[in-house]
């Protein structure tokens, strides 16, 4: 049934051009989805090794080292089994930097994005398929440079994903590339800097990409208002990280100048004092690190979450058999997230020494950029109420989406009220809030996602039954992991601390620190169920047609997989992306006047 | 109605399931029994590889600039270009008797020393060590409890052994310090005398003095405070630091031995090269006898025993530190009164004469008053600074009598030799001295005219 | 699963160590029992295999989750694992509008989940098809303009607390345009972070406050008295902290005040603490009120543990100072500042 239209008829590229310097978006989307999956699989164990250190701060890790014997070196058994404090700082800003960088952007911008861009407007292709490879390409350096920095004298990064300078940018007038401020802020962190510039350019011609593709490669009848909300949410980030990204390449490379030209652009002007070593005189400012970052990476929060709204956007009218409720005010609010999403960096400072006054206008933005999620939460319960539910694990899974986002937007409520921030700040009250809106939102989307889109990308489904288990699990114990975490931000518990035991008001909280660790290590195990569904699916899933879910979107008008070029025909689209229920003979009406 | 959409209720479905929970189960007890609090018996104390620094006189002055952070070993080859000897632990094997005495240092080393899960001091069958080494607050609990507490609290700098060269270490500077050479720069004791001999002549530190350290910290280096630790957790560090420290000095001398080419013991070993050994072991008997007998006879001594010789020699040894240790409170320095009322400010004059005995004997390492001090090797072999003395910032402490006794006793083993007052009254002259040293980072507290002279004209 | 203890255990190195005084929590925690987590994933296993015949069940996994955290927040508020002692007025204001945060996102959060369970539990529409209903301008109009409502309420009702913690009021804690000539402050010291502790530098009570507490705060003086780690004041006490940093950015986090404020290198940040209740029992015992750094500055971050005391009183605070000045002025060793134990007190323990 799928033959490949008129202009790629006779085109049949070789292994290399099909599989790894490929132009097709959908393989493209394909590479990021792999790469995606394996940092996950990275991502989760240093996780797991930061709630080990947590959980069971003083006692012996000694097992690991038999499972892992390359962690012998840092777990070493003359220390009781116990890590360094230096390694365990390198753990959690690994973490971070390859969660967010590695896993959750590329995963939701790079695969999905162009996965579905192409396919949901009805195009062959992206705007320019060669930028498009070169952008997945550029995330080879970033992958290799923050591999190889575990193993550089001094160690990976381990001045948190933030990077906040002196700590990280302090170098000595000799040049030398170790950092005089701790041991894993020299050639580690130099590593970290060139593989967030690389990233940071995939982000950005990605992101012209997918601008100018929506802008310019719509189907007929495919108005901007027709669009699904996942092509509108991706239109938006791509928007985002195009504005963004600037500063944030401007700052990395000012850091990187700083450690490795003995600038000083985050050096104040009496410079810092280690001990007997000195950095000598400066004549910049740390602040400015923090303004420009957050200007970045405060939008980025967006970037992770806005393209997971779109996609469980559409997947809830699919199960639910009902129109999504309120397509403009979605629209809208997703556009207004975005716009407040740029004058609320501040309130990641409000206790950094920046002018008190500020702090109340960020304040005021933070406040107001709660309305719109609120009314994207309530338009989503809508969507649900008085529908037919089809428990499919993409479903709960974007369930889980819009329970979990409540939690998320409103524990940041917290964080708005300056007085409370003061207190909440930097401890576990803040790690929770980005879990819940980082891992319970945008990566149950995600597996929402990849359940959802699975038939169109390999031709086969995933096991229902087994994405189910996977859900219930990781619903549960996601949240005996992290909600947790807000009572010990409430109590006071600082993040980041390599042992909380030392303290006595941290001491009662310890149990629940065990609790969580226990919880995080099953989620952990319960992850491997999706990655066995998903890599066993492609050899022994049942095999999908066209349009398995019912669904109206035009991708499911393609074959499944699509071929080169996507569509037989090009589609003509005369009607909005979500007509489902209703009296009519079918209970849904595809976008294509062809249905 | 798409077909994919099934609940399925096959009950090999549930099974799979149930399976798959299981085995999760099972990872999660495996990992969650991994808590372990005790030290297991294999861990023990790393015998000492890097290269022993032995300076009988330091080089005048070390190349500007310290090693860069992770490169502290950088000084050691900077020694070895001024032409300083370095002893390597790994020379031993060369020897044909070499790996034989290593063996037996070892062996008395882990009999008297036990492992840092169960340390001790003194082997139980010997009553005459373990009744000094219960005096100086030795004992096996007393130390494990230290144990424990320097491995939460310690080890990341100052490493399994005492050798400052844990993982933190190599980022800070000055270095955390290598307990194993049994040398103290922040105490308050004399010096001991001796006639003659090759021993160098060390003062031990009172128990007071490591605790002020630990309560206090050391400002103006990585050394934080820890007095928020409870007392019997500071007091069980300060016993653990002492066996760490004697443990690793007992290594040092038993190292040195066997490798030092001073002239008399190459004499002794070309009368009797085949007996190479023997006559190295000898020597480390005469040191170690000599500081209670100068005229004790090394010949009986070795007659009389029966055993291996190196191990006498080391017990021996381990006796006089432990003797040493404990009479080191006798041995403390009494500050002389100072001649200048308590309750009255001190007198310009007081001030005025301290620069004068400044300008005379520590301005060539204090340079510009320490702010263009030249950097010098310590004793271990790394690189310190004479101190910046226009800043407020104290190492040893910023009580007076803290003052006084870098003043009057020197930090020996980086190279600061006491004050060498002659002429005068030497109370006046030790208390001008640090009346000046403290009023210096002061421009109120100075005269005038000293004031311009150091901290240029303006007053604020 | 909810136990009566009164106590809380603990593993240290050092053994067991037990935490007199610990409020009891949901369960006790012991080195054998890890079989909370577990119990929880069984019931996740009970509800997808229920479900597997009755699609409903799904309803009770996400109720089940909105009661085990609904439990474990009034639980945790019950036994006191919450916002640690307030130690002050301005403390006070912020517990207050924390619990008004947490009342009204409690009633959304409840609200949501409501719908979604009650959604859930639905039998399917009549013939098994929705309504075709594309969305409602007023229902979008009343979710709209309830949350601005309440939101902008949070963020007007908050704005007197910040004015008074940071803002231009006389006495704010960190005033934005700080006046030394009008400061209230009867007690005046720096902070500064370094990795990895607090120094303190108090200036001297006998002398005149500085002119200008910024510059005394960059220039010691022959007179400051000097501490590590312990911050001291009395009951009462204005304290001015001019908190500076010699090496990377330092928090210094005071939890019992509600008080947190990043050190900035190459700056000096003046900051007020009001001290309204003191730490000190009646019967002279000192309840352990700690100081933390909230921003991470190296390996040693967790290191940087200090305690605050404030005293009963002005002169209970004097006292301590002046032995503080008495033990940094000592001409020679006494015995008292550094006793060694004697050793039938040493083999007792």
């Amino acid at each position: 049934m799928s033959h490949p239209n008129a202009l790629h008829a006779g085109h049949h590229p070789g292994f290399v051009r099909t599989y790894i310097f490929s132009t097709d978006h959908k393989m493209i989307g394909l590479q990021y989805l792999f790469s995606s999956l394996f940092f996950l699989l990275v991502g989760g164990g240093l996780a797991l090794l930061v709630r080990l250190q947590v959980g069971y701060p003083n006692e012996s890790l000694g097992l690991l080292t038999r499972l892992i014997p390359g962690l012998a070196r840092h777990i070493p058994e003359s220390w009781g089994g116990r890590m360094s404090p230096e390694f365990y700082t390198m753990l959690f800003t690994m973490h971070a930097s390859v969660m967010i960088f590695l896993v959750i952007i590329p995963w939701l911008t790079g695969a999905f994005g162009n996965f579905l861009i192409p396919l949901m407007i009805g195009a062959r292709d992206m705007a320019f398929p060669v930028l498009n490879m070169l952008s997945y390409w550029f995330m080879w350096p970033a992958f290799g440079l923050l591999m190889a920095s575990f193993f550089v004298d001094g160690g990976a990064s381990g001045v948190g994903w933030t990077a906040y300078p002196t700590l990280s940018s302090a170098a000595l007038p000799d040049g030398t590339l170790a950092s005089p401020a701790a041991r894993h802020a020299g050639l580690g962190q130099t590593f970290w800097l060139c593989a967030l510039l690389f990233a940071g350019s995939s982000s950005l011609m990605g992101s012209i990409n997918y601008i100018t593709t929506v802008l310019h490669l719509r189907a007929p009848g495919m108005s901007l208002l027709r669009m699904p909300l996942t092509v509108w949410s991706l239109f938006i980030t791509a928007i985002l990280q195009a504005v963004a990204l600037p500063p944030l390449t401007v700052a990395l490379i000012m850091q990187l100048s700083d450690k490795v030209f003995g600038t000083v652009f985050f050096l104040p002007p009496g410079g810092a004092q280690f001990g007997a070593w000195s950095t000598g005189a400066g004549g910049g400012q740390p602040l400015l690190w923090q303004h420009l970052f957050w200007f970045y990476s405060h939008p980025a929060v967006y970037i992770m979450i806005l393209p997971a709204m779109g996609m469980v956007s559409d997947i809830l009218p699919v199960f639910a058999r009902k129109p999504l409720f309120g397509y403009r005010p979605m629209v809208y609010s997703m556009a207004s997230i975005a716009g407040l999403g740029f004058i609320v960096w501040g309130h990641h400072m409000f206790q950094s020494g920046m002018d008190p006054r500020l702090g109340t206008g960020f304040m005021l933005a933070t406040i107001l950029i709660a309305v719109p999620s609120a009314v994207k939460t309530f338009n989503w319960l809508a969507t649900l109420w008085g529908s037919d539910i089809r428990f499919s694990a993409a479903m709960l899974n974007a369930m889980g989406f819009v329970s979990m986002f409540v939690i998320g937007g409103l524990s940041g409520i917290f964080m708005a009220v300056t007085p409370v921030d003061v207190h909440i700040h930097d401890t576990y009250f803040i790690v929770g809030h980005i879990h819940y809106v980082l891992f319970l939102s945008s990566l149950f989307a995600l597996y929402g996602a990849t359940h959802f889109w699975y038939p169109k990308m390999f031709g086969r489904m995933m096991s229902e039954n087994v994405g189910r288990l996977h859900f219930a699990l990781t619903f549960v114990l996601a949240n005996c992991t992290f909600y947790p975490m807000h009572i010990l931000g409430i109590g006071g518990h600082p993040r980041r601390y390599y042992d909380p035991t030392l303290y006595e008001f941290l001491q009662p909280m310890q149990s629940l620190n065990r609790f969580m660790t226990i919880s995080a290590i099953l989620l952990g195990f319960a992850q491997l169920l999706f990655l066995a569904n998903f890599f066993l699916s492609l050899f022994l899933g049942k095999r999908a047609d066209a349009n398995p879910w019912g669904a109206n979107t035009l991708e499911w008008q393609a074959p499944s997989p699509p071929p080169h070029g996507n569509f037989a025909l090009p589609p003509v689209v005369v009607r909005g992306p979500y007509e489902y229920g209703g009296d009519g003979p079918q209970d849904h009406q595809p976008q294509t006047a062809s249905a | 109605m798409p077909s994919m959409i099934r609940n399925s209720t096959k009950a090999a479905d549930s099974l799979r399931g149930c399976l798959v929970a299981g085995l999760l189960c099972l990872g999660c007890m495996a990992l969650a029994g991994c808590g372990v609090t005790e030290i297991p018996d294999s861990v023990v104390y790393p015998l000492r590889s890097n290269a022993l620094v032995f300076l009988e006189k330091a080089p005048a002055t070390a190349p500007p600039g310290f090693p860069p952070p992770g490169k502290p070993e950088m000084s050691l080859d900077w020694l070895a270009e001024q032409q300083v000897p370095l002893f390597k632990p790994s020379d031993l094997d060369a020897k044909p008797w070499g790996p034989v005495w290593r063996e037996e240092l070892n062996s008395v080393l882990v009999r008297h020393f036990g492992s840092p899960g169960k340390p001790r001091v003194g082997a139980a069958d010997q009553p005459a060590l373990a009744t000094l080494a219960a005096e100086l607050f030795l004992s096996p609990a007393e130390l494990e409890r230290g144990s424990h507490q320097y491995r939460r609290s310690c080890l990341h700098c100052h490493g399994v052994a005492g050798e400052g060269a844990g993982a933190t270490s190599a980022w800070l500077n000055p270095l955390p310090r290598d307990f194993r050479q049994g040398e103290y720069k922040f105490i308050s004791t004399a010096e001991h005398k001796l006639k003659s001999g090759f021993q160098p002549l060390k003062a031990r530190p009172r128990r007071a003095d490591l605790l002020r350290t630990l309560h206090h910290g050391l400002e103006g280096t990585s050394m934080p405070s820890f007095a928020l630790l409870a007392e019997e957790d500071i007091q069980a560090l300060a016993s653990y630091t002492l066996h760490l420290a004697i443990r690793g000095e007992l290594e040092y001398w038993g190292l040195l031995y066997a490798l030092k080419e001073d002239a008399e013991t190459l004499r002794a070993i070309e009368k009797n090269p085949e007996k190479e050994a023997q006559v190295r072991a000898q020597r480390l008997i005469s040191g170690a006898l000599e500081w209670e007998d100068p005229e004790a006879d090394v010949e009986e001594f070795v007659a009389r025993e029966k055993g291996p010789l190196l191990t006498a020699g080391l017990e021996r040894l381990l006796e006089r530190l432990l003797r040493e240790y404990a009479t080191a409170d006798k041995n403390a320095m009494v500050p002389l009164a100072n001649p200048y009322p308590a309750d009255q400010p001190v007198p310009q004059t007081s001030i005025a004469n301290g620069l004068k005995i400044f300008q005379v004997q520590c301005v060539n390492c204090h340079a510009g008053y320490g702010r263009q001090s030249a950097l010098r090797f310590d004793n271990w072999g790394g690189v310190v600074r004479p101190a910046n003395l226009t800043i407020p910032v104290y190492k040893g402490g910023r009580r007076p009598v803290d003052l006084y006794y870098r003043v009057a006793r020197g930090i020996p083993p980086c190279g600061m030799p006491k004050a060498n007052l002659q002429d005068g009254d030497p109370a006046h002259q030790v208390w001008d001295l640090v009346h000046f040293l403290m009023a210096l980072p002061y421009p109120e507290s100075l005269p005038e005219t000293i004031r311009r002279q150091i901290h240029g004209g303006a007053k604020q | 699963m909810i136990t009566e203890g009164t106590s809380t255990k603990v593993s240290g190195l050092p053994g067991t160590v037990e935490i007199a005084g610990a409020p009891p929590y949901l369960f006790e925690w012991s080195e054998s029992a890890h079989w909370l987590p577990l119990a929880i994933t069984g019931l996740a296993l009970i509800a997808w295999i229920v479900s597997l015949r009755f699609k409903r069940a799904w309803a009770a996994l996400f109720g089940f989750t909105l009661a085990l955290m609904a439990l474990w927040t009034l639980q945790s508020a019950r036994s006191g694992l919450w916002l640690p002692e307030s130690a002050s007025l301005i403390a006070d204001e912020v517990d207050g509008l924390f619990h008004l945060v947490m009342a009204l996102t409690s009633i959304f959060y409840l609200l949501t989940q409501g719908v979604l369970i009650w959604t859930l539990l639905q039998p399917a529409p009549p013939g098994g098809r929705a309504a075709r209903v594309h969305g409602n301008h007023l229902l979008e109009l009343v979710w709209f303009t309830v949350p601005t409502g309440l939101l902008v309420y949070i963020a007007l009702v908050q704005l007197p607390t910040w004015a008074k913690m940071k803002g231009q009021v006389p006495g704010a804690y960190l005033a934005a345009g700080y006046q030394p000539a009008s400061d209230p402050a009867d007690l005046l010291l720096t902070v500064t972070g370094r990795q990895w502790e607090w120094r303190m530098r108090y200036h001297s009570p006998d002398q005149p406050m500085p002119v200008n507490p910024l510059f005394w705060a960059a220039t010691p003086a022959a007179e400051d008295i000097h501490a590590v780690n312990e911050l001291h004041a009395w009951q009462g006490a204005k304290v001015r902290m001019m908190l500076r940093t010699t090496d990377v950015i330092h928090s210094f986090f005071l939890p019992q005040f509600r008080f947190k404020q990043d050190m900035l290198p190459g700056k000096t940040i003046p900051a007020l603490l009001h001290t309204d209740r003191s730490n000190i029992e009646a019967d002279g015992t000192e309840r352990v009120w700690e100081i933390a750094c909230a921003e991470l500055c190296g390996g040693n971050h967790y290191r940087m543990r200090g305690k605050v005391v404030i005293h009963r009183d002005k002169k209970e605070f004097m006292d301590w100072l002046n032995r503080q000045k008495a033990s940094q002025s000592e001409r020679k060793e006494s015995a008292a500042a550094l006793p060694t134990p004697k050793p039938e007190a040493r083999e007792n323990q």
